[in-house]
């Protein structure tokens, strides 16, 4: 079944669907080495990428197996967030976010990604919503724990990007531990 | 027009009993199904994972960060029940609200309501218009949707009786 993309506002900034116009900013911060640092796979190195991007939203959309939102601050794309892997039976998703590294260290992917939970536990019913992050990024663990998720455990050697092997955190958050 | 700001935050489970107290005032009960619901009736209706399956958001309207007023926002097009059938554009929205705190009618923020609620959708680069269907004798409604920026099309049927059709196209 479809589920439309929300819009929500927060104190400070503006959560949207994507639009064809987005193509350009998508491109400058996934092709963007610095932010894709701990990413779970390279920066983007085919402009063809971005499209493929857009076309994805669309079709999580379509299926309602996601939802990715722009973020802007004052009118200008600063990064995204996402809900991804809906699942109905499991009453469970996973949480992804990434911002333009001029924005860091303000708090907005933590009050990106707490509008889209609060509308996700809301809206889809969900029990659980897990996260993951590199063991280096501290900054996104920072985020996650704020967010109320619990460090569940760590993968070792998860990922081998570019021949660097890194281990992954495994974060969740429960409805009952928002409750609490 | 009021210069107090509104804003406007998703409703959530929480809300149902203030919105149950909310849909029983007399002034709402005589604009909004004209029934007075109870608790549970409120709970199986607008609870937001509900009204999502209809694709219908649900919003508490705030002044100075207290709530004062129920607005709901729809994707018209495929809205079933024989609501808006010959919608074919997927980018039109359709909002509904009411104020509850009786003291605030007519002050004009119902406009300021309405223009938050508006904005909001427009940010959404997809959404071509916004629609609204307020009963053809509800003067108060009419004229606040005016204010905000809306255009009556004319009356048409819908499910729940006449309704002058209303639109807000993006700028």
């Amino acid at each position: 079944m479809p589920l439309p993309t929300p819009t929500l506002r927060t104190d400070r900034l503006l959560l949207r669907p994507f639009a064809e116009s987005d193509e350009e900013a998508i491109w400058a911060l996934q092709s963007d080495a610095n932010v894709a640092r701990y990413w779970d796979s390279p920066p983007w190195r085919e402009r063809e990428r971005a499209g493929r991007f857009l076309a994805m939203c669309k079709q999580m959309e379509a299926e309602g197996t996601g939802a990715r939102l722009a973020v802007e601050h004052e009118g200008r794309f600063v990064g995204w967030c996402c809900l991804v892997g809906i699942n109905p039976d499991y009453r469970s998703a996973r949480l992804g976010y990434c911002f333009q590294e001029i924005t860091w260290g303000r708090g907005f992917a933590t009050e990106a990604a707490g509008a889209l939970l609060q509308w996700a536990f809301a809206t889809l019913d969900l029990n659980r919503v897990q996260s993951e992050t590199d063991t280096r990024n501290g900054a996104s663990a920072r985020v996650l724990e704020k967010l109320g998720f619990k460090r569940e455990g760590t993968l070792r050697e998860d990922c081998i990007v570019d021949g660097v092997v890194s281990d992954t955190w495994v974060y969740g958050l429960l409805q009952r531990d928002r409750v609490a | 027009v009021s210069d107090v700001p509104v804003t406007l935050r998703l409703m959530t489970d929480d809300d149902i009993p203030m919105l149950h107290d909310w849909l029983n005032r007399p002034h709402i009960v005589e604009w909004w199904g004209g029934e007075r619901p109870t608790l549970d009736e409120v709970h199986e209706k607008y609870l937001p994972r509900v009204m999502a399956r209809d694709r219908v958001v649900p919003y508490i309207g705030l002044i100075g960060g207290v709530p004062f007023a129920y607005a709901q926002s729809y994707i018209a097009m495929g809205s079933g029940d024989g609501w808006w059938e010959g919608e074919t554009d997927p980018g039109v929205r359709g909002i509904d609200q009411s104020i509850a705190d009786a003291a605030l009618l007519g002050k004009g923020h119902g406009t300021n309501l309405v223009r938050a609620l508006v904005d909001l959708l427009f940010a959404d680069p997809a959404v071509t218009k916004v629609q609204t269907d307020p009963a053809p004798h509800n003067a108060r409604a009419i004229r606040c949707y005016e204010k905000a920026g809306f255009r009556a099309m004319g009356v048409v049927d819908t499910p729940d009786g006449p309704a002058l059709y209303m639109i807000c196209p993006r700028d």
